[in-house]
């Protein structure tokens, strides 16, 4: 219905029919849409995204540098110190007069420095005969998914360890080089998932002087893992069944831990049939009891991390 | 009626290109544990603002926080913020009592920006002071600080662990618009 009214000094809005009322309407609400539209799609072609040409390695496969006993695939990272604090304590089955075994202590103190995120080196000393012990670690392979695809991470480590107490019958001939022992590890692992890591050590020991009627060389397949607990705890096992060389009557190194992850430090509450923190002793299956029979001993590692050198962190992992 | 439909369409022409954006894919957000020695910095941040609107977004892919640290910064992808399960952290918001007049000021402006942040998988309703900065009629800077609570993000910080990582970060906002529309 027009306006017909002629003094029109104003602007009447024209009465609209239903028709034009709908259009119109729609009209706006698609202006109001739109905008509304624009303010979800501000970003769109902006966002951040992940290079898809790029790399992306596993991180953490497991939280510290020792499975349980013996090492795992992780390497201190560039510029960091590894240091460890490990006590093993004599056999649970002692009872409460012996304190299950905290009685007794063995230790082992050891430093681990990271030249680069693939390389480190590290020296320690057991009261356990008195040892000296030193390695070098090296990261050969990473896992990884991306541009390179990786399964799995593999690290290599050579040992050498110095018994260092005197000789038992100093009147004979004593050579120093029966003192040395090495051993060497390729170490492969696969985290499978967040909560689960495998981990694969074949193994050879060879003892300089190994005690009258043991193999000099060993060779040993050990196997363990890890499962995590929660984002601070997990559940570690360790297993060394010895392959080629085990002496008679004697029980592969078999060890669990639970490890406990607080800002720098790993405490590690171990659970082993042996007492000896060097690797050439419970590869060898040294010192190590029946777990069956209560030969088992708590203990414990403590790891700390300390960062040496600052630098500028790239991204980069190598 | 012709008069009408006219007059509706270039206003529906005018609000459709009347949308500016300032933009850019390199803006940097850093945050610092307060009191500890915990700090990271992400500098490929997403972020735009509509300057007809006030409208602020912000993207972020978790994974892009660097530290000189590297033992800190596997413990905040891997424990911390879990960055598999949750790789990107956003902000949509719009800056209060916005008007596009401001942009006819040249200068740094104090404004109060608020707006949905998501992190971790969880999302809450900020407010914050902030600065804007505008020159020669375009917006070019924005920049926050403001503190947040991790335990409001569901980040898991064990009693262990409190004392050397803290319950609380400030976050630093600084975006550069190098691209503007």
């Amino acid at each position: 219905m027009r306006n017909t009214t002629s003094s029109n000094k104003h602007f009447h809005f024209p009465q609209l029919s239903p028709m034009k009322h709908l259009f119109f309407s729609l009209l706006l609400a698609t202006c109001a849409s739109s905008s509304a539209f624009a303010q979800d799609d501000m970003l769109d072609g902006l966002e951040p995204t992940k290079d898809s040409a790029a790399t992306e390695y596993v991180e953490a496969t497991f939280k510290t540098v020792r499975l349980v006993n013996g090492h795992s695939t992780e390497v201190p990272y560039k510029k960091s110190l590894q240091m460890m604090i490990q006590h093993r304590f004599g056999e649970l089955k002692g009872g409460a007069y012996e304190l299950w075994g905290l009685d007794q202590a063995y230790m082992r103190i050891g430093f681990e420095y990271g030249f680069t995120n693939r390389l480190s080196a590290g020296f320690g000393r057991s009261t356990t005969q008195k040892t000296y012990d030193g390695h070098i670690k090296y990261k050969l392979l990473r896992q990884s998914t991306g541009k390179k695809n990786m399964p799995v991470t593999a690290v290599w480590i050579s040992q050498i360890t110095a018994a260092s107490q005197k000789w038992a019958e100093p009147n004979r001939d004593n050579y120093f080089s029966s003192r040395l022992n090495y051993v060497h590890q390729l170490l492969i692992s696969r985290k499978f998932n967040r909560n689960l890591s495998l981990q694969i050590m074949p193994t050879l020991v060879h003892r300089n002087l190994a005690p009258r009627g043991e193999a000099s060389d060993q060779v040993s397949i050990g196997m363990g893992g890890r499962y995590k607990l929660s984002g601070s705890t997990a559940l570690n096992v360790e297993y060394y069944p010895i392959i080629v060389g085990k002496t008679k009557n004697t029980y592969n190194s078999l060890s669990a831990c639970l490890d406990i992850e607080t800002g720098g430090h790993v405490f590690q509450i171990t659970l082993s049939n042996t007492t000896a923190l060097n690797d050439n002793l419970y590869l060898t299956n040294q010192l190590n009891g029946n777990w069956l029979k209560g030969g088992i001993h708590l203990g414990f590692n403590l790891m700390r991390v300390f960062n040496v050198g600052s630098h500028e962190s790239s991204g980069e992992k190598w | 009626m012709k008069k009408l439909f006219v007059f509706s369409f270039a206003t529906a022409l005018a609000l459709s290109s009347f949308a500016q954006k300032a933009a850019t894919r390199e803006g940097k957000i850093s945050f610092q544990a307060k009191e500890h020695d915990i700090r990271a910095e992400n500098k490929k941040v997403s972020s735009a603002v509509n300057t007809a609107t006030g409208d602020v977004q912000f993207s972020l892919l978790m994974n892009n926080f660097l530290f000189e640290k590297e033992l800190m910064q596997e413990h905040f992808r891997e424990k911390y913020l879990e960055t598999d399960k949750f790789d990107k952290s956003t902000f949509k918001g719009k800056i209060q009592n916005y008007n596009a007049s401001i942009l006819q000021k040249d200068g740094v402006h104090d404004v109060t920006v608020e707006g949905d942040l998501t992190l971790h998988g969880v999302t809450k309703h900020v407010t914050t002071p902030g600065k804007i900065t505008v020159k020669g009629g375009k917006l070019t800077n924005s920049y926050a600080k403001f503190t947040v609570k991790l335990a409001d993000y569901a980040v898991k910080v064990p009693a262990a662990a409190a004392g050397a990582v803290g319950t609380t970060t400030d976050i630093i906002v600084d975006a550069q618009y190098d691209i503007q529309q």
